[in-house]
């Protein structure tokens, strides 16, 4: 049985800009499972992107988490606060109460995340190498319990020491190179971001990720704007990375076909909002809401000439909180929309066939109406019992 | 060419930026104070009354006593030196009136900094727009040149411009005096036309510098390449689409080098190279002496002088702001 | 079995320009576009250490020797990685760019001569879509400025005339007339797409190039701007030269599909025929690559990650550094398996590139635990790290392999490459490969299509 890693409830992020507030993540709940890959699809201005960095907590004024439990397994660190702890249910944490200090060391242990755009994402003067054995480094001092402030900051530049990384951390971050089928490591560790390609640079951002021994990998866009032959590369990397370590990987893309390589279960993001939620195949065979199907007709199939594509009309929904309209986001678009649709806001609910095929609208067909995403772990979550079936 | 969406975004921005503000309304009062000179003057600021010298501004007030040789003893006197509403700021060591000769420094200053600043704009923005729209051999040239002026110091170039052509000033009969409205004022604007032709050869070459570095920008655009598909001619594209979308910069550089031109103008004229005596710069000069005892002389036009500057500077971050492009501020 | 993919006799009868323009015309009616041996390289600027050691400067082939031709109707779909010279191509054909060498023939006349003298003229036929909608408009224009714009140029009617006929166009691309007083900034990535389409469709071109015109967009806008290009292309009677990189979407447009590597054309053929039965390596890899709703991403595999770059390109046949079926050794002296073949050329290829000198060496056998620097132990390190086994099948092929070895773990990198050069040569290496005809529109450059 497979149990959740990461359980998000009703997680909300909100960007206060000059033009309004931005519901940017509008009350999500998830659970990520131990050693599955979990994706999450939208088109731009879904919100798909800023549910990856509220996980990281790296949202930055004039952002901000505004509600919402994050909920991360961690046996250890349960234990040592004691249950009786605001932040910690069973073995779970809630990442939202945590220090910050306590939260980054954590990021740095047991969350890795690798970004869209590995070209900025690289410090362009420093040798990759040294930035991967940065993020050895960093997990090594964390581990020894070390701390790194002002003091520690002041006296290293003052110390003649050249680099913040251990030879020892550089060694290993050799070896993730060569972990991610970087050919030569050795030599290309001690290149320049520039000097490499996009897909080397790509795979060198993942190895970085995997310094921190991550439990759950965060991709955002890992693939996007590589080209096709290099896609398949990069999957098949995480794919096989996935096995060998049994990492849990969060996909974040707006490309269909990925998901369908990669993704254990799939959540289809719309308007800061999940619209459907489960396993990969049943959701793209049998789509109950109505925007995965029209997703997924949207796509041109390169196996069969014959196929029509049948685009859903208008646009991207705003994510500003003054024009989203009340009831359903997906309403001014939908195909089979009725006027309940403009008045009630649905929630994710099963549908009837599979407990763990969830699916937000009021036409969807679902089971009857339960708490799909208890907070206690004492009541049996629907969606890991789910999680199982999903692997079969 | 002002389409209506800048105007209501310089008014927006007025209204939401008060630094804007005050700066917008101290460069209307500057060009108001200048334009009606002739007007708000209280005196003429030539003339000269060798019994009212040194005269201090009106709120100071009290009596002094000073020892001097008064019928051939030495007496302590008690002297008023109290200013009068007569003379506001007070008056100079001619018996000047203050007030009047920075009203009227003014309008040497704006004169010669708007006229050197549209001169330089003119040329600066063509030399630049063509080195960067055209590249290769054409921007090499232009660009060189503009190199080896801005290697060197702007005063010395100014300097040495003034050496070779000598002052040419130029008579702009005042429009309130020739009209009869106004008498007892000087009848002419001094325009130092060298000055003005010194200061305009030196602020040309940033100005093309930023326009270059613009039209290689925009140039790259998709829409220009669309523009040469539709069978626009070069200059065409450059008077449609890479002028308009690169004037901003300009626009706020030019509006900033203003104020740098206040200052070399004040400087040139504090070194003695002034070509009229109406001038800020020559005042200060005047003034420098008798800092100790009549502080008022310097530091008078000198307030002036910070006045426009700053007022011009936050009026160029204003025009930065207001004519941004990029109305997709904000988002997420 | 070998032809020519165009017939070089018709092509020479159009070249030739005294023949007025209406006759050839009528000679092929059918074709709009011929390209016929088309290069563009691009120079990088001569900087001032160049010129003091008078270096040539470095020469990137975008497009080396493309022909092809594009018949009035229908869509030619290109598709290629980054840095294969679609958008050159595209560009070049536009006229935008002088061709190095070859021509571009657009309904028999000459395009780079045509744009020289009359480039307004050209441009009322052939018009241009771009990729990116954040640059493609001018922020400072209003929609109707915008779609108005190439109707002022050429002069087109009377001002209240042309108004008319923005407003026509823009209902035709689906967006309302009330919004033309709108500035690009306000509309959406989509919408944008839809006023570069009503500006190229506003002087009724014949070619339309559409350069990516959908890859920034979301698969729903997509989706609608596919739905309209397939609308207006029937409504106007267009050609298309249709470039993307998304095969997808190349398949739902196209009727031809050319498939480009490196500045070079590797397959050609129409779309079925491309997507159900591939000839190219290339084209199977691109296909296998694609990942789809229905179908993962499996099969083959390019074996090298790195796309080359084009400044530098691999001699023969530009694919085969990382082409999975690179053909082996055709001298008879030695024999392969497939396997081992791949291995020993991926130790030629990392030989050749310099991948494999003294230090490299050096450190492979220090990451070894308990092995001293000899012959053996470099042999053997070298061995594992290409996948080569310990002996290969053929004897003669070991014993070749055995000698460059020895000269590598001696340092002498150079003997090394040369031991190997002659009897571990792949054919592919050598020539370039042949364009062969393989069924009725249907041609791949691989030398592997000439020996089944």
């Amino acid at each position: 049985m497979t149990k959740p890693i990461i359980k998000v409830r009703n997680l909300k992020t909100r960007f206060f800009t000059e033009m309004g507030q931005v519901n940017a993540v509008d009350g999500i709940s998830f659970d990520i499972n131990q050693g599955e890959v979990l994706s999450v699809v939208g088109e731009s201005g879904s919100g798909k992107s800023v549910t990856g960095l509220s996980l990281m907590d790296l949202i930055d004024s004039p952002g901000q988490i505004t509600d919402g439990e994050i909920w991360f397994h961690h046996p250890d660190l349960a234990a040592e606060r004691g249950a009786a702890d605001d932040a910690v249910d069973g073995e779970f944490v809630n990442l939202r109460s945590l220090h910050q200090k306590a939260r980054r060391s954590l990021c740095g242990t047991e969350l890795g995340m690798i970004f869209q755009d590995p070209g900025s994402a690289f410090h362009p003067a420093l040798t990759v190498g040294e930035q991967i054995g940065e993020a050895v480094e960093s997990r090594r001092r964390i581990a020894r319990g070390e701390d790194y402030d002002v003091k520690e900051m002041l006296l290293d530049l003052c110390s003649l020491r050249s680099s913040f990384v251990s030879d020892e951390s550089y060694d290993e971050a050799i070896g993730l190179l060569e972990q991610v089928d970087i050919p030569d490591p050795i030599d290309r560790a001690d290149e320049y971001p520039h000097e490499f390609s996009g897909g080397m640079l790509q795979r060198a951002m993942v190895a970085q990720a995997l310094a921190s021994d991550p439990a759950v990998l965060i991709a955002d866009e890992p693939t996007t704007g590589l080209d096709v032959t290099i896609q398949a590369g990069i999957i098949d990397l995480l794919r096989e990375l996935q096995a060998d370590t049994g990492m849990s990987i969060f996909l974040i893309t707006h490309n269909i076909g990925v998901v369908s390589s990669i993704a254990d279960r799939v959540a289809i993001m719309y308007g800061g909002k999940f619209l459907e939620l489960g396993p990969t195949d049943r959701v793209f065979e049998k789509p109950a809401n109505p925007y995965t199907e029209g997703l997924l007709n949207c796509l041109p199939d390169p196996t069969d000439a014959t196929n029509i594509i049948e685009p859903i009309h208008g646009n991207v929904p705003s994510l500003l909180d003054h024009e989203m309209p009340a009831g359903c986001s997906y309403a001014d678009r939908c195909p089979a929309v009725t006027e309940e649709c403009t008045e009630t806001n649905p929630s994710l609910q099963p549908t009837p066939e599979t407990a763990n095929h969830l699916v937000a609208c009021i036409h969807a067909e679902t089971a009857e109406s339960t708490t799909t995403f208890p907070v206690a772990t004492t009541t049996p979550s629907v969606l890991s019992d789910g999680g199982a079936s999903a692997d079969e | 060419m002002i389409s209506k969406r800048t105007r209501t975004a310089v008014l927006k921005e007025l209204h939401s930026n008060k630094l804007a503000t005050v700066g917008t309304a101290l460069i209307l009062c500057m060009l108001f104070v200048g334009m009606f000179a002739p007007v708000l003057a209280p005196h003429d600021p030539t003339q000269q009354d060798n019994s009212q010298t040194h005269q201090p501004p009106a709120f100071m007030g009290g009596e002094t006593e000073t020892t001097r040789l008064v019928d051939g003893e030495m007496q302590t006197v008690t002297e008023d030196n109290s200013g009068s509403l007569t003379h506001p700021l007070g008056t100079d060591t001619n018996g000047r009136d203050v007030l009047s000769r920075a009203i009227y420094g003014a309008r040497t200053s704006l004169l010669v900094a708007l006229t050197a600043m549209m001169a330089s704009l003119i040329l600066g923005t063509s030399v630049g727009m063509t080195a960067g729209y055209f590249g290769g051999k054409t921007d090499t040239i232009l660009m060189r040149f503009v190199d080896v002026v801005l290697a060197f110091p702007a005063l010395l170039i100014t300097l040495a411009m003034i050496g070779v052509i000598g002052p040419l000033t130029f008579f702009i009969p005042d429009p309130f005096v020739t009209s009869g409205l106004i008498t007892d004022r000087p009848t002419h604007m001094v325009f130092p036309v060298t000055i003005t032709a010194a200061i305009a050869a030196v602020i040309w070459v940033w100005i093309a510098r930023v326009a270059r570095s613009e039209a290689i920008r925009v140039k790259n655009e998709e829409y220009v390449t669309a523009a040469r598909t539709m069978g626009r001619s070069n200059f065409g594209i450059i008077r449609k689409h890479v002028l308009p979308n690169s004037i901003t910069p300009i626009l706020v550089l030019a509006t900033i080098q203003v104020a740098s031109i206040i200052i070399i103008e004040s400087s040139l004229s504090f070194l003695g190279f002034a070509g009229t005596n109406l001038s800020w710069g020559y005042d200060i000069a005047q003034g420098r002496d008798y800092l100790g005892t009549s502080w008022w002389l310097s530091t008078i036009p000198g307030l002036f002088i910070v006045i426009a500057v700053v007022g011009i500077n936050l009026f160029g971050d204003l025009l930065r702001d207001a004519l941004d492009p990029g109305i997709d501020r904000g988002e997420v | 079995m070998e032809v020519q993919v165009l017939m070089s006799e018709s092509t020479n009868s159009s070249r030739s320009t005294d023949i007025p323009s209406t006759t050839i015309e009528e000679i092929d009616l059918d074709t709009l576009v011929r390209v016929d041996n088309l290069c563009k390289y691009y120079e990088d600027d001569r900087g001032l250490i160049d010129w003091a050691l008078s270096r040539d400067p470095e020469k990137v082939r975008a497009v080396d020797g493309v022909s092809f031709e594009i018949k009035r109707g229908e869509t030619l779909g290109v598709v290629g990685e980054s840095g294969c010279g679609k958008s050159t191509l595209a560009r070049t054909i536009m006229g935008l760019h002088q061709p190095t060498e070859g021509t571009v023939l657009f309904a028999g006349k000459n395009v780079a001569e045509q744009v020289k003298s009359d480039r307004k003229r050209f441009a009322r036929r052939a018009q241009i879509v771009f990729q990116d909608p954040s640059s493609c408009l001018d922020p400072r224009l209003t929609l109707r400025e915008i779609v108005r714009e190439p109707l002022d140029i050429h002069k087109v009617g009377p001002k209240p005339h042309r108004n008319e006929r923005v407003e026509e166009l823009i209902e035709r691309v689906g967006l309302a007339t009330d919004q033309l007083d709108r500035y690009p900034s306000e509309l959406s990535g989509g919408q944008r797409q839809r006023i570069g389409i009503a500006r190229a469709l506003a002087l009724d071109p014949e070619l339309l190039l559409l350069d990516e015109p959908t890859s920034a967009l979301d698969v729903s806008v997509q989706a609608q701007i596919l739905n309209l290009l397939q609308e207006i292309q029937e409504e106007y009677n267009l050609s298309y030269l249709f470039i993307s990189h998304d095969l997808s979407v190349i398949r739902y447009l196209s009727d031809r599909v050319m498939v480009m590597y490196l500045g070079k054309i590797v397959e050609i053929a129409p779309s079925e025929v491309i997507f159900e039965e591939p000839a190219h390596p290339y084209t199977e890899i691109l296909l296998s690559s694609t990942p789809s709703k229905k179908a993962n991403i499996d099969g083959k595999q390019v074996r090298n990650a790195d796309i080359p770059s084009p400044r530098n390109p691999p001699r023969g046949c530009r694919f085969h550094t990382r082409c999975p079926v690179v053909v082996p050794p055709d001298n008879h002296n030695v024999e392969f398996e497939q396997d081992e073949w791949l291995a020993v050329f991926d130790y030629k290829l990392r030989l050749r590139s310099g991948r494999l000198d003294t230090n490299k060496l050096t450190e492979l056998v220090e990451l070894q635990d308990n092995k001293t620097e000899n012959q053996t132990n470099i042999k053997e390190v070298v061995r594992e790290t290409c996948g080569i086994p310990q002996t290969l099948s053929d004897s003669t092929a070991e014993e070749v392999l055995d000698d460059s070895l020895s000269a590598l773990a001696d340092g002498d990198t150079e003997t090394a490459l040369e031991c190997i050069a002659v009897d571990f040569e792949s054919p592919c290496e050598k020539q370039n490969p042949p364009v062969m005809h393989i069924s009725e529109g249907h041609h791949s450059a691989c030398l592997r299509t000439e020996n089944e």
